[in-house]
């Protein structure tokens, strides 16, 4: 049986179910108008989807520039690739496996690693002062591999079922659980023991 | 429960427990997992990583100012991509309008009428046209953008000199002979593309061009 999954942010109000779905006919409307060179439906679209793409791709890539013109691609693909949505998923699993596929492509182009300007700061912040758990495993995560720290944003900060991640990743279920259990470990490698102390390191 | 069976369950739940951190598990395969992890140690652990990994990325990810929505830049993007597949035709233009003038020219016999068929479906005459030298009549097909009002495009077919009468309501796509000051088929392009660079206009198409017949002693 085909499931139908919605995108949704962390921190945002569970949508109902009967939601979910009056959002997709909506945007499933729109892509047909897209379809037929509606440029008014393309504005819609573009206005619906701006502050969940900019913050998804912003997350990835740490870059106002590149956030903006990532966001720019992916509605491009929609405009020339409407007419490819079969609709055996949500429009919305559609168009962040669109951002997931271009952003996949940009960051191992550039071969920018996801968290770089957050791992930069943590590396500036000096000997003397503390880092905290959390910011020790930004780092770990940082130093994965690009598919890696793909799966574990949308897994972790989008709140993405298994069947959604999968979808958008392009690969089959079981693909990407071991895709997240590799990504543990070798971050657990990496990191050492996380204790209530934070991760060993030597004293100061 | 076999060792076996025990040991599938372990790795099963230990592939689930991002997904129920996250909670997007189902109701059974969250029972699953609550009860796997009243026994094992080693998976609570790894509960332990994950929900470390999910509040570093929640809380400690810089939350992005988002700018506003502003679709224009895409929709100049996609105008340019349009006019850019529109430049690969000049080439095609050239021949096209080449052909009609050495149809016309092989034709040195005074008629009244005229009939130049382009393509084979389309017939339509010409006028005999005495023209002024250096200029050619042409006949083009203007397409206006469907948000022009009735007064800009009435307007712009003005400015362009047309003689042409045109029935009101103007259509998006209206057909109309007009003089170009010009002598070649290089200087002819260069006025339509100056044409259709024009904010008010999609397309602007030759049709036909009117030559000037010579007359037969």
């Amino acid at each position: 049986m085909n499931r139908q999954f919605e995108v949704v942010i962390p921190g945002m109000s569970q949508l109902s179910e009967q939601k979910l779905k009056a959002s997709n006919r909506t945007e499933s409307a729109l892509l047909s108008r897209i379809v037929d060179r509606d440029r008014a439906a393309l504005r819609e679209m573009y206005a619906l989807y701006h502050p969940r793409l900019f913050k998804f791709v912003f997350r990835l890539t740490n870059s106002y520039t590149i956030a903006d013109e990532l966001v720019n691609d992916v509605m491009m693909v929609v405009w020339q690739k409407a007419d490819t949505f079969r609709g055996d998923s949500r429009v919305s699993t559609w168009i962040f496996g669109v951002a997931y596929r271009l952003a996949m492509r940009r960051l191992t182009r550039r071969k920018t690693h996801i968290f770089d300007a957050a791992s930069e700061n943590e590396m500036s912040a000096g000997i003397d002062e503390t880092i905290e758990t959390e910011d020790w495993v930004l780092q770990g995560i940082s130093a994965l591999s690009t598919a890696h720290q793909l799966a574990v944003v949308l897994v972790f900060y989008l709140g993405l079922s298994y069947e959604e991640t999968a979808q958008i990743a392009g690969c089959p279920t079981n693909t990407i659980k071991t895709r997240m259990f590799h990504a543990r470990k070798k971050l657990k490698e990496s990191l050492g023991p996380l204790d209530e102390d934070g991760p060993a390191r030597e004293d100061k | 429960m076999t060792t076996q069976d025990t040991s599938d369950l372990h790795r099963q739940v230990e592939l689930l427990l991002p997904w129920y951190v996250n909670g997007t598990l189902s109701t059974d395969e969250n029972q699953l997992v609550t009860d796997h992890l009243d026994e094992c140690v080693e998976c609570q652990r790894a509960l332990a990583v994950c929900k470390t990994m999910q509040h570093a990325l929640v809380n400690k990810s810089p939350t992005p100012i988002i700018p506003p929505a502003n679709a224009s830049t895409l929709l100049q993007q996609i105008d340019q991509d349009q006019y850019q597949k529109r430049e690969l035709w000049p080439p095609r233009r050239y021949l096209a309008a080449a052909a009609v003038l050495v149809i016309a020219i092989a034709s040195l016999i005074l008629v009244s009428k005229e009939t130049i068929d382009l393509d084979g479906n389309r017939q339509f005459e010409t006028a005999t046209s005495t023209g002024d030298q250096g200029s050619m009549d042409v006949v083009i097909d203007v397409a206006f953008d469907a948000e022009t009002s009735q007064s800009e495009r009435i307007e712009w077919l003005r400015e362009i000199q047309t003689d042409t009468k045109v029935g009101l309501p103007i259509d998006d796509v209206v057909r109309v002979t007009v003089r170009f000051p010009v002598s070649s088929f290089e200087a002819l392009e260069s006025r339509r593309k100056q044409l259709e660079m024009q904010s008010l206009v999609e397309s602007v198409e030759f049709v036909a061009l009117q030559v000037p017949v010579i007359q037969s002693q």
